[in-house]
């Protein structure tokens, strides 16, 4: 709780002598007579400290109601911290929107209590779900949402790409580090989110299901600490080299990790570990596991690879070593 | 739940009865103490359900009275009406040496007298029961509009408030006033 606002001082001065009966009795009376009758106790007769532990028992959304009632009450409510750890917003095709707070089983609808919320001073969120229910058809909006916040983190789920452009359109760019995305059903065009200002200055993204994966997306990827993608369809361990000889290049890289699920038996690990020159043991073997390590030329910087292939699943974990 | 009787803070009250207590007798005799409100009607209740309040528990401590002194010294709490004080005697000894249940539906519906319990179970310190009641206050606005909880909550809108305190100061200006005129009169 941040610093008692005077408007709240001043009440809890004139509460606190009513409460201990310590005050001179014509002040008191001075209070809380209003003409010639005596004037009902009300809430504003109470501590703040009462008051606030009154309204610490409303969930921050009904406190937005405070507000509106009167300065020392949206003066008590501002004095609740707005940060939330995380928001959900649904939305569907007609742009109806629900939404839950904190994990919180009460769903919300609709805008107006939002924006209350959102507009508190200091507002933050951390986490952002965005999700766009809707069952049969796609999205037909061809103009913005009109709900704008800047949290630290989204987790996307959506059916086409345009869905998830509009919803990542949600969270402004700055103060977004990462994005997740679940599997999007319609992947064309699926590069345009790499060139959306939010993708372009985020530091963390991950994407469940992305089908195929070459250079030209991996070169997107050139500003990010770390990413972790899931990749199904076309991949082949030729360009498996071409991988390392690309993210040795990004300087901001940290981490990454790959799963693939090739149903198609395209990836063969013994063709990586001979282009690595490493050695693995002849004969089958359910788990094969090889360790690589990669010195970045022209620097003290190595790539450490852990490459592991289970039956259709490989795994391949990257981490930069200085 | 305790007997209460007419009494005065000053004099030495008549012998209370006391609540029936919890059916198994305590090892060692209990103590007992006195409290009365505005009104004056003394209640005598067990040092077990008065430690409910960090206040009285408090004083009991460091007055370290013998039971003859409770009863001819009363605890004297003239800021809480007397059937707000009743309430609070008798959750007391509802909830002695018992482990309060996460919620009491017993609290008064009149808000009102809720409001009353509020700050008599704040100045008297009784943690868990100031829990209960600040939750009901709240839940009495649940889901409700900024007008709805101004009716609710009985709350004057900015302009009555400042209404009411141009009144009040005007009021205070005329009566210094009076009583300004009422001294010369009498210094003549």
């Amino acid at each position: 709780m941040g610093n008692i606002p005077e408007s709240m001082k001043a009440m809890d001065r004139y509460s606190e002598s009513i409460a201990l009966g310590d005050a001179p009795k014509k002040q008191v009376f001075d209070m809380m007579e209003i003409g010639d009758d005596w004037r009902k106790k009300t809430i504003m007769d109470m501590p703040v400290s009462l008051m606030l532990k009154i309204a610490g028992n409303l969930d921050p959304v009904e406190r937005t109601a405070l507000r509106s009632v009167n300065r020392a009450l949206k003066d008590l409510a501002d004095d609740f911290p707005p940060i939330f750890e995380n928001i959900e917003l649904a939305l569907d095709n007609n742009d109806d929107l629900s939404w839950r707070l904190n994990d919180r089983p009460r769903k919300y609808s609709g805008y107006e209590k939002l924006d209350k919320l959102t507009d508190l001073p200091g507002f933050k969120v951390k986490h952002l779900r965005l999700r766009c229910d809707n069952y049969r058809s796609t999205w037909n909006r061809n103009y913005p949402l009109e709900i704008s916040l800047s949290p630290k983190s989204v987790d996307i789920s959506a059916n086409t790409t345009k869905e998830v452009i509009q919803l990542l359109s949600i969270a402004k760019p700055g103060d977004l580090e990462s994005i997740r995305i679940w599997p999007v059903d319609d992947q064309h065009n699926f590069s345009s989110i790499f060139n959306t200002e939010q993708f372009q200055l985020a530091k963390n993204v991950e994407v469940i299901s992305l089908k195929g994966f070459h250079r030209q997306i991996l070169s997107h990827f050139s500003h990010l600490k770390s990413f972790k993608v899931k990749i199904t369809g076309d991949f082949v361990e030729e360009g498996f080299e071409q991988i390392r000889d690309i993210i040795s290049n990004f300087e901001e890289f940290e981490t990454c990790q790959m799963g693939i699920v090739d149903l198609s038996n395209q990836f063969d690990i013994r063709n990586i570990s001979k282009a690595l020159e490493v050695d693995i043991p002849f004969g089958p073997l359910k788990t094969i596991i090889v360790h690589h390590r990669y010195e970045i030329p022209k620097t003290k910087k190595c790539l450490d690879f852990k490459i592991e292939q289970n039956e259709h699943r490989i795994s391949v974990k990257i981490a930069k070593i200085c | 739940m305790s007997s209460t009787e007419q009494g005065t803070s000053s004099a030495a009250p008549a012998e209370p009865t006391t609540a029936p207590e919890s059916a198994a007798a305590p090892e060692v005799p209990e103590s007992f103490y006195y409290v009365h409100g505005k009104d004056k009607v003394v209640h005598k209740v067990s040092a077990g359900a008065l430690q409910h309040s960090a206040l009285i528990h408090g004083m009991i401590s460091n007055l370290g009275y013998t039971e003859e002194q409770a009863k001819a010294n009363p605890f004297p709490f003239e800021n809480i009406d007397g059937d707000i004080l009743q309430m609070v005697v008798d959750w007391c000894n509802q909830h002695k040496g018992k482990p309060t249940p996460p919620e009491d539906t017993n609290l008064p519906k009149q808000k009102e007298k809720l409001f009353d319990l509020v700050l008599a179970v704040n100045y008297l310190e009784i943690k868990e029961l100031l829990t209960y009641c600040c939750k009901q206050v709240a839940m009495m606005v649940k889901g409700k509009s900024p007008e709805e909880i101004r009716e609710i909550w009985m709350i004057p809108t900015d302009a009555e408030d400042e209404a009411a305190e141009k009144e009040a100061k005007k009021r205070a200006g005329k009566e210094a006033a009076g009583e300004t005129a009422a001294a010369a009169g009498d210094a003549k």
